[in-house]
């Protein structure tokens, strides 16, 4: 486990392209203190007889979905959040050659 | 040294279903760019997916053709990759349990049959379609969840013929089971191989490279003739093989790089929380698999048994399930089984070819064309008078009607024939000796003299036959 340091919360930041300012770092690496004593806690708990649980409820479901057309948005709303539209299509910049 | 090529292939099939793999929004191909979305499909927050129950249905239809076993118990997972094409930020696929396991697809090879395993059949959903330009890259979500499975082979091929011929016998298989369009060419089919190469005898794997973009099967057996080459060529020269993505460039003939594979991508699989595990009733498993629609090897086995028809025909009929179809109706009007394959497969492919039509629609009345046949049969019209009739035929005409208006009906009235056969024996006394001195090609001349005569509405056989009885008494 690499150490939850500013450098490191800067490495992921780079890597999810996103800025994240000194002052951030730090704030999470507080933040991380914390939650990592939180999970040591959490550590000392015996699960040496326990399985682990994917599904809060375990039970099997059986249900469904008919194909049938239920819901479309219009073209306008799916479009909506989209920093840049071109020609009715969502407009990213190229990440690949 | 000498190589042995190892091939396996992955094949994306999109489901033929109304509505996407988790959502209610439509599925359509071709439709006007992010029409056919919903919030499901936009990975909106707090939305949740709902699985389709058609898409259960035609992957169990699919993973029962292909032999797989069939977990009842559905359950999906996330892939988790950052790329543009993928809204919500992750896949979801089944990697842990697949809807079917192992199986096989049978293909022909130049030794005879062979089995190619089947690691799994799993559902997913597609990602969005992306069109790269100067300016970036243009996105349409109307392709993303559309209900997909993907079929993974084990790496049991050794040649482009046999990848060919495997992708081409699944895609048979497919079409005939009516679960997707699989068009290559629109991408409702799309395949992906798996290349490397090992020395002769070896059981350890050498290292792969994948090739994608493969619009057709033709290009599945071009692009692993050209890069098992490419590998040879390198490992001849002592290098060693980049594991890498290529494309096949149809242009260049070639495949090109497109990414180096830097290690295994590691996709941080989970089981998918939004979708608890759903139970399929065995009941309803049991009534899709014994209703599943005629596959192609039966259909062609019925053809030999049934129909009479040797291996090839009953093949080249059974390649083109329209073409297939359209004999099976014809069949329902006449006996002539033979002599409809002979006409689906030469006359009426010609006919299309020449319209530039393609099988799914041929205008050609089944009905008319067995009529016809049955006509040739009773010796109502000849052979050469049919192929006229066939042209009206294509042309929607009912081939009564055509016989009638030109006049066609062959002569098949003994006495009439026999006194123009005199007619034509009097006149040729040189064939006559002939005949007498051996010479059997005289007949041929007699016969189209009488065809002649008739204005080729004589009988062939009938007169052929009279002609011998007339000499002989001569």
């Amino acid at each position: 486990m690499e150490q939850m340091n500013k450098a490191y919360f800067q490495k992921l930041a780079r890597q999810l392209m996103f800025d994240v300012s000194d002052e951030e770092a730090e704030q999470l690496q507080e933040e991380f203190e914390i939650l990592n004593k939180q999970i040591a806690l959490l550590e000392k708990i015996d699960t040496e007889h326990t399985e682990p649980m994917i599904y809060p409820f375990e039970a099997e479901t059986t249900f469904l979905r008919e194909d049938q057309i239920t819901q479309t948005i219009s073209r306008e709303d799916a479009l909506k959040n989209a920093k840049a539209v071109m020609a009715g299509h969502v407009h990213v910049p190229k990440v690949v050659k | 040294m000498n190589y042995e090529t190892v091939i396996g292939i992955e094949i994306h099939c999109e489901l033929k279903t109304k509505t996407k793999m988790f959502s209610g929004a439509p599925v359509s191909f071709g439709a006007v760019a992010n029409s056919c979305v919903n919030e499901i499909d936009l990975g909106h927050p707090g939305t949740m997916p709902c699985v389709n129950k058609e898409a259960v249905r035609l992957a169990i239809m699919a993973a029962t053709a292909l032999h797989c076993e069939i977990d009842p118990l559905v359950k999906f997972d996330r892939k988790n990759y950052y790329y543009s094409d993928l809204p919500k930020g992750f896949q979801i696929t089944q990697q842990f349990h697949p809807i079917g396991s192992g199986g096989y697809v049978e293909i022909e090879t130049d030794e005879g049959k062979k089995q190619i395993r089947l690691n799994r059949i799993h559902m997913e959903e597609d990602t969005a379609k992306q069109f790269h330009n100067e300016e970036g890259t243009l996105i349409d979500f109307n392709r993303a969840g559309t209900p997909l499975v993907e079929i993974v082979s084990e790496a049991d091929m050794r040649s482009g013929k046999e990848a060919a011929a495997y992708v081409e016998k699944l895609r048979s298989i497919l079409n005939y089971l009516g679960v997707s369009d699989v068009k290559m060419e629109e991408g409702s089919m799309r395949c992906d191989v798996n290349i490397s190469l090992r020395e002769a005898g070896s059981t350890v794997f050498g290292v792969k490279t994948e090739i994608k973009n493969l619009n057709s099967i033709a290009n599945v057996s071009k692009a692993v003739d050209y890069e098992v080459e490419r590998q040879k060529e390198i490992l001849e020269q002592g290098g060693t093989i980049i594991q890498e993505t290529r494309r096949f460039d149809e242009a260049q003939k070639a495949t090109v790089s497109m990414r180096k594979k830097e290690g295994n991508v590691d996709y941080k699989y989970f089981p998918e929380p939004n979708i608890p595990p759903i139970r399929l009733a065995s009941d309803w498993i049991a009534d899709i698999q014994a209703h599943l629609p005629e596959l192609p090897d039966q259909r062609k086995e019925r053809y030999q048994s049934e129909y009479g028809l040797n291996d090839y025909d009953a093949g080249v009929l059974v390649n083109n399930r329209e073409l297939a179809e359209f004999y099976d109706e014809v069949c329902a009007h006449t006996s002539e089984y033979k002599l409809a394959a002979n006409w689906t497969i030469v006359e009426l492919t010609a006919a299309l070819n020449k319209l530039n039509v393609k099988p799914e629609n041929n205008p050609c009345n089944p009905l008319h064309l067995a009529e016809m046949l049955q006509m040739i049969k009773e010796g109502t019209i000849s052979s050469k008078q049919a192929k006229i009739v066939f042209e009206e035929i294509m042309q929607g005409k009912d081939p009564k009607q055509v016989v009638a208006e030109k006049g066609m009906k062959q002569m098949s009235d003994g006495n009439e024939l026999l006194k123009l056969v005199n007619e034509v024996l009097d006149n040729n006394p040189k064939s006559i000796e002939d005949f007498k001195n051996g010479k059997d090609r005289a007949v041929g001349f007699l016969v189209g003299q009488v065809m002649k005569a008739s204005k080729g509405t004589a009988n062939p056989a009938m007169t052929n036959q009279l002609i011998k009885q007339e000499l002989a008494k001569r």
